[in-house]
């Protein structure tokens, strides 16, 4: 077959190899991972990796969905320990707040009658860039009709980081995922703040109401995510059943992948499966740790990306070859 | 559940863009969602994005929370909708129905 170029990444492109048949080595690309290895593998045909939202809220479970944030495999996705203290004993709250630990071990937050705002507060240090997940159960309200636990910020000095909503008026156990940012206007960055702002209709809830939350948990998820925090440039998951992939608009849609910046300068080694198409693995360097997956999001209508790979070290032939072969799996070749 | 079958493309002259991404953000869609930059008649610039969307989302734009100051904005918004539309022809539609350009591709072949 003829050689034919494609833009990989930023100021990166490769030729198309000749399909290598070798026999696969490695199930998964996580396989690929050494300890102390860095770098980034995005499987689109692994279950659970993809959501909706940039935080981890709602998992993609139907084709056509948006995405907003793939799990990087690279690491493990092995939970880190939980740093939410184990309790609610640390938390504080808002001058209207009247905050009580419950029998259950759920922390009830009820308004008081100042008015002001209703919110709990509790300080948890996180590094920045860490990816962190969030699990809350919020389990009773005072009012079906009116109350609810309407959101989950999580603040450092008053600025939100990975700020979300939408708990609303649902009971249930909520999960989310997002990375810690750099805190704004000169905050603190070992003072994250998960604060659970208790309002009514985005307005001041009534004195007496009351909602409570239990099996509150915090822990880091290590790895380098892909993530769009903007709605407008989510690409859609696809599948044909078999084949499992995501595709931009072809105007402006992106996902993004920070890597560490140890992985500026060295010899990376690059691998993408867009569906349909050989694979293509390279060796390359890069010279911004910013990673934009844009351009092969929106190579062709029918085309996106089923698998995306990125290692700091050179392979080896024999992983070269498997790696490629996996590729190629994950491509419908 | 939402079926996210409608192609819309959204257009916003230059003056009232940060009005309309502020808005956007507000509602919990992130920052800076309207960014491609987009040449008008007599050198005008708007500003541009597409997004599959749900129903829920149109509905939203058609009656929106009160409040905030974007009422003006929000006046001013162009949209465009094509259920299970091509997402490339509905931008290259719009942008010419309105006589905009863009110019400088930021879709790589």
């Amino acid at each position: 077959m003829p050689d034919f170029e494609v833009v990989l990444i930023d100021g990166l492109s490769a030729k198309f190899g000749p399909h290598v048949s070798n026999p696969v080595a490695y199930f998964a690309f996580a396989d690929f991972f050494l300890p102390g290895d860095q770098g980034v593998a995005l499987d689109m045909t692994s279950a659970g990796v993809m959501f909706q939202e940039y935080y981890g809220l709602t998992p993609v479970t139907a084709a056509n969905q948006p995405v907003g944030l793939v799990l990087d495999e690279s690491q493990g996705m092995v939970l880190g320990a939980d740093q939410s203290g184990g309790d609610f004993s640390g938390w504080t709250g808002t001058a209207n707040a009247i905050l009580e630990v419950r029998p259950d071990g759920a922390l009830r937050i009820t308004a008081g009658e100042s008015g002001g705002e209703v919110y709990a507060v509790k300080n948890i240090s996180y590094m920045v860039g860490e990816w962190i997940r969030v699990d809350v159960e919020l389990s009773a309200r005072s009012d079906a009709a009116n109350n609810a636990l309407d959101q989950s910020y999580f603040v450092s000095d008053g600025n939100y980081l990975g700020g979300v909503g939408g708990f609303r008026n649902s009971l249930g156990v909520y999960s989310y995922l997002f990375k810690c940012q750099a805190p704004l206007n000169g905050g603190s960055a070992d003072s994250m703040h998960a604060r659970f702002d208790f309002l009514k209709d985005y307005g001041a809830p009534s004195p007496g109401d009351w909602i409570e939350i239990k099996n509150f948990r915090v822990s880091e998820l290590p790895g380098n995510h892909a993530s769009i925090t903007t709605a407008s440039l989510r690409p859609q998951y696809k599948t044909d059943g078999t084949l499992h992939w995501l595709e931009g608009d072809g105007v402006d849609d992106d996902l993004i992948v920070t890597l560490p910046a140890s992985m500026v300068g060295p010899t990376l080694t690059i691998g993408v499966a867009l569906k349909g198409l050989p694979a293509v693995v390279m060796q390359d360097t890069i010279t911004d740790p910013v990673m934009h997956l844009g351009p092969q999001l929106n190579f062709n209508p029918g085309v996106g990306v089923a698998a995306y790979f990125i290692i700091d070290r050179a392979l080896s032939t024999d992983e070269t070859a498997a790696l490629q072969a996996l590729l190629n799996a994950r491509a419908g070749l | 559940m939402s079926q996210y079958n409608l192609s819309v493309v959204l257009l916003i002259p230059a003056a009232h863009r940060d009005a309309i991404n502020a808005y956007a953000e507000s509602r919990g869609w992130g920052p800076n969602n309207l960014s491609i930059e987009l040449t008008g008649t007599g050198g005008a610039v708007w500003y541009g994005c597409h997004t599959w969307a749900a129903p829920e989302f149109l509905a939203e734009l058609a009656s929106p929370p009160s409040g905030g100051g974007y009422e003006a904005a929000l006046a001013e918004l162009v949209t465009s909708v094509v259920q299970d539309g091509d997402p490339r022809a509905n931008w290259a539609a719009t942008l010419s129905e309105y006589g905009l350009t863009q110019p400088q591709s930021e879709v790589r072949p």
